[in-house]
């Protein structure tokens, strides 16, 4: 099982790799926002940075999800290839599992880039580091959400406005979470948030297992 | 090897697949013709366990076809090649090689020669034509080595030279025990094959 995953999580990256329009036009995107928010850290006369810095770093995530999800499952349906999968004997629970993992290492890459942009750009270091913990942990939940949206809009025809719909509202408690817990300064949210990320993707794995048998 | 029990297929309005019943045995060559639109290759999906009946059985050796087990016994070509495009031809078969638990292409290295695709191997899918795609999605089917082969207008695409051989390969496969179904919108078959044809998703034998 674990050697499928590895095949098609291997294959994945291959293909973003040779996909550089797309993987570079996130990084831009990423950058680009998170330029807006330094700059506006840098400039506006804030007391404490880190409920700004938090609350734009978690949209910027969201828009992330979205682009992660372009790029999971619902691409090997574009790409015309979700069947040579689904004929053979990978299950679809190890095949979204593989995609999952996909959506967590380009989430977490593209965060980590926003991030870095941010604290470079405005200066701010006080409580940057406790602002990261908290938004890597919340990419693994961003992560599910946004594989298991993507497994759903594989039959949807009006997926450009539903996908991210659909990710906006199912990310809705886990951002809600992240910034109440912005300024209270205790790593161990970060770890709950982390281990409810991680439950959760059992479940959308579970889930992913009927959607995409239909 | 393959059954077909009382299979009905609908989408949406009305059904494409009426109550279809057959089987075939090992070492068995089925074609099934009919035009565009009347249901081969929701027979061949239904067979492949991409899609589920709407009623009635699929079948493969005894599983349901949407089983993995099924899965493992057949190799399907369907009318356009699941290839990835930005992968070479190598990288292709060696991903579908790794999900059916092979780790090379010792396999089909033969057909691989047969096919004259041992110079395009590293090659990029997106380079070749159709009819080189879908010699490269023939090889990817044979990966490994399954008893039921299902094609969907195998010799469609191809040139002469390619048809030569599928058709040469398709015998030689029957008379080794393999199951072949083929759907072909053209009733001249040019196959030892028996053939049924498909008409508002009913199914009736022509020959055999």
């Amino acid at each position: 099982m674990l050697l499928q995953v590895k095949r098609i999580l291997w294959k994945d990256l291959k293909l973003e790799a040779r996909n550089l329009p797309e993987l570079g036009g996130a990084a831009i995107f990423s950058i680009a926002a998170s330029s807006l928010l330094g700059f506006s850290l840098s400039r506006l006369p804030v007391e404490d940075p880190l409920p700004l810095a938090g609350t734009g770093l978690m949209l910027i995530a969201l828009f992330l999800s979205v682009f992660t999800s372009v790029m999971t499952v619902v691409r090997e349906e574009d790409l015309g290839t979700l069947d040579g999968v689904r004929m053979s004997p990978v299950g679809p629970m190890i095949f979204f599992l593989a995609k999952l993992i996909l959506a967590f290492i380009l989430l977490e890459v593209l965060l980590t880039l926003s991030f870095v942009t941010t604290v470079g750009l405005s200066g701010w270091t006080e409580g940057a580091i406790y602002l990261y913990s908290l938004v890597a942990s919340s990419g693994v939940y961003l992560s599910s959400i946004s594989a298991l949206s993507s497994a759903i809009s594989v039959y949807l025809r009006a997926r450009g406005v539903l996908l991210p719909t659909m990710i906006l509202v199912l990310s809705l408690p886990v951002i809600q979470e992240t910034l109440s817990f912005l300024t209270s300064g205790d790593y161990s949210f970060a770890v709950i948030l982390a281990i409810s990320g991680i439950l959760f993707s059992l479940i959308a794995s579970w889930l992913a297992g009927y959607i995409l048998e239909v | 090897m393959l059954e077909f029990r009382d299979v009905w297929k609908g989408f949406g309005n009305g059904y494409v697949v009426r109550g279809i019943s057959f089987s075939l045995g090992r070492g068995e060559m089925v074609a099934i013709v009919g035009p565009n639109g009347s249901g081969k290759t929701t027979v061949l999906r239904l067979a492949s366990g991409l899609i589920a009946p709407s009623k009635g059985r699929v079948l493969v050796e005894g599983r349901d076809a949407r089983t993995p087990e099924a899965k493992a016994l057949l190799g399907y070509v369907p009318h356009y090649p699941p290839l990835y495009g930005d992968l070479t031809v190598r990288e292709n078969l060696l991903y579908y090689a790794g999900l059916y638990g092979y780790t090379d292409l010792s396999n089909v290295d033969p057909v691989v020669k047969e096919l004259g695709l041992s110079a395009f191997m590293d090659r990029r899918v997106a380079e070749l034509s159709y009819g080189w795609r879908k010699r490269v999605d023939m090889v990817r089917a044979l990966l490994h080595d399954p008893p039921l082969l299902l094609l969907d207008e195998p010799l469609s695409g191809l040139d002469d030279r390619g048809r030569e051989w599928l058709i040469g390969f398709l015998d030689r496969a029957v008379s080794e025990g393999k199951t072949v179904v083929v759907t072909s919108p053209r009733a001249d078959v040019e196959l030892e094959a028996k053939v049924y044809q498909i008409k508002e998703g009913k199914l009736s034998a022509l020959t055999g």
